[in-house]
């Protein structure tokens, strides 16, 4: 008597029934060591996807007052600032769904500079976050291109929230906008309209400073929180895949079999990496500020998606339409409202000398696609549905991006099909 | 009695827009944000509220349009699928032909087919390339028409960067009632 083949959609039936809100809401270990073996990623990556699932179980903490971090400043500041200081003006910041953000003035002994009043921003994971990331990894980068960019100095770092309710980076406040004075930008500062004389002076920055992030020598920085992929091998773009799977399938509130088709695509045709590259990982209008008189960058913010990889999947996110806007002649397509898309290229190969590849600039504008709709869908639904972060209302609203996403997401699959 | 949450979602968003806004601390830009965003969500609902039950039926119509159109390759697949794929369109054409179903019900209906289709569709990814193939066809297909919907819904969010390729949310649901839409579309192959 022979043996019956195994059906093998049995495995995968069990598997999408067995991971409900229940298990999502409140994560067992084993669901925890099951992502864990599932989508191998990065160590640091894997560390904070694993932090997050952990603390989901633990109760709601609510809202934090001015007053309760009041508190965790002063006994942070007392363990890092030799003699007295003072602060002022905590107050909180706007801008962004992944991040608690307060200002706030310190007055100090600051080793470098003296006696000394610093303007500052504390940068905190709220209780669970649109995205978990590593604040160890976001200063790293951030000091890595201290002398390179217009970046914020980094003073301190609680990489693990001992002092701070969560982990927290401490930077100086820097001046600027978003978006022109007279403009009514969308949540984010996302595609924002600069206008003309703007564009002119903002676009040939925004695409020299790029050429500067792919193009920077990693020895001599420190880079420890970061795993460098192999050059030749597949090994970056499976690292980011199985990231964005396991988001996926750790928060979705949601099936969408659209998304699924996606995932197998990437799965069969992950590009070999030609050269290692630092990504920002979000470089768009919106992450920059500007001085709007001079149209100067001051600064580049939101480092906290970056690693070491491929640099085509920064510019398939750049150049994403949601991040752009139209110029005045309705079909001129602007790179995060800046560069036209036509000339984009074209002037970031010749800033930075390095080469276009369009197939994997394709690969890698579905894997953003991809990893866009897990994040706006998946987690901004489940951290809102938990109610743990300060912005649970622009999570919900996020939702509204998902769906031109999938619909470039699909064109481009179907292409690639 | 008449149902007035339209004039009521809309007098709770002139309250945001014109008193409460006016009155939190400027100094507070996280909370202007935030009552910001309230106020626009009031609007929205304002405006859409009259369709949500064509915004559940539409999904329903959707994922069951696919899954029949799976069947024969699903049965190739997997038949623990296929039996599934067969109860959930069973459960779900019911509801397509009952009046008055509660908006829950049509939501689970249409969230089971997706669900049995994500496991088709993983399955799938193993199987011969024609197989595979046409499986990926059908959804990359269909699901068009469901993503112009969703595009159609959050429109007044002004997300949208052409928003002309948007259809009008009125012409969708209509397409919808009259029959007008073709929820799978035939494999490429």
């Amino acid at each position: 008597m022979s043996t019956p083949l195994a059906d093998p959609g049995l495995v995968h039936l069990d598997a999408v029934r067995a991971v409900g809100h229940a298990l999502r809401d409140q994560p067992t270990e084993a669901f925890v060591a099951q992502m864990r073996e599932r989508y191998p990623t990065e160590r640091e990556f894997d560390e904070m996807l694993t932090r997050k699932l952990r603390r989901r179980a633990l109760p709601r903490r609510g809202g934090l007052t001015l007053a309760e971090f009041s508190q965790c400043l002063d006994a942070f500041l007392r363990e890092h600032v030799k003699g007295e200081f003072e602060v002022r003006d905590l107050g909180w910041m706007s801008g962004g769904g992944s991040k608690i953000q307060l200002t706030f003035t310190l007055q100090w002994h600051d080793p470098l500079a003296g006696r000394t009043t610093t303007k500052l921003v504390a940068r905190m994971e709220p209780q669970e976050s649109l995205s978990a990331t590593s604040r160890r990894r976001e200063s790293q980068l951030l000091r890595a291109f201290d002398s390179v960019l217009p970046v914020p100095r980094v003073y301190w770092v609680d990489a693990d929230g001992r002092w701070f309710p969560e982990p927290t980076l401490i930077y100086a406040f820097a001046t600027g906008v978003t978006k022109p004075a007279n403009v009514e930008g969308r949540v984010g500062g996302v595609g924002s309209a600069f206008g003309p004389r703007l564009r002119s002076i903002l676009g040939p920055q925004f695409v020299e400073h790029l050429a500067k992030i792919h193009t920077l020598e990693l020895a001599g920085k420190d880079f420890s929180a970061f795993d460098v992929p192999a050059v030749g091998s597949t090994e970056t773009a499976l690292w980011q895949l199985n990231r964005a799977r396991r988001i996926w399938e750790e928060d979705r509130g949601e099936d969408l079999p659209l998304l699924e088709v996606a995932a197998n695509w990437l799965q069969r045709h992950p590009p070999v990496l030609d050269r290692v590259s630092v990504l920002h990982g979000d470089y768009r209008s919106g992450n920059f500020l500007f001085d709007e008189p001079s149209g100067r960058i001051t600064a580049w913010l939101d480092w906290e998606r970056g690693y070491l990889g491929d640099r085509h999947r920064d510019l398939a996110w750049i150049t994403l339409p949601l991040f752009g806007n139209y110029a005045e002649d309705g079909k001129t397509l602007l790179v995060s409202g800046l560069v036209p898309l036509q000339e984009f290229f074209a002037q970031y190969e010749a800033r930075s000398g390095l080469a276009v590849d369009p197939d994997r600039l394709r690969y890698y504008r579905i894997l953003n696609g991809y990893q866009l709709i897990a994040s706006s869908l998946g987690t901004a639904y489940r951290v809102a549905r938990l109610g743990r972060s300060h912005q649970d209302v622009l999570l919900t609203w996020i939702e509204g991006i998902v769906y031109q996403l999938a619909d470039d997401l699909r064109s481009n699959v179907k292409e690639a099909h | 009695m008449a149902d007035h949450s339209i004039n009521a979602l809309r007098a709770a968003a002139r309250a945001m827009q014109e008193v409460v806004l006016p009155a939190v601390d400027p100094s507070h830009p996280l909370a202007r944000e935030q009552a910001a965003l309230v106020a626009k969500f009031l609007s929205l609902f304002a405006e859409r509220i009259d369709h949500a039950c064509d915004r559940n039926r539409f999904e329903l119509l959707h994922y069951l349009g696919i899954a029949q159109a799976q069947l024969d390759d699903a049965r190739q697949l997997s038949p623990a699928i296929a039996d599934a794929l067969v109860q959930a369109v069973r459960a779900g054409s019911a509801l397509r032909d009952q009046a008055g179903v509660p908006v829950q019900t049509v939501r689970d209906a249409a969230q089971e087919l997706a669900a049995v289709l994500t496991a088709l569709v993983r399955t799938a990814a193993a199987a011969e390339a024609p197989l595979r193939g046409r499986v990926e066809a059908r959804i990359l297909e269909a699901s068009k028409q469901l993503l112009d919907m969703q595009r159609a819904w959050f429109l007044p969010q002004g997300w949208e960067p052409n928003p002309k390729a948007v259809p009008p949310i009125d012409q969708v649901f209509d397409a919808m009632r009259s029959g007008g839409r073709a929820p799978a579309a035939a494999a490429s192959g």
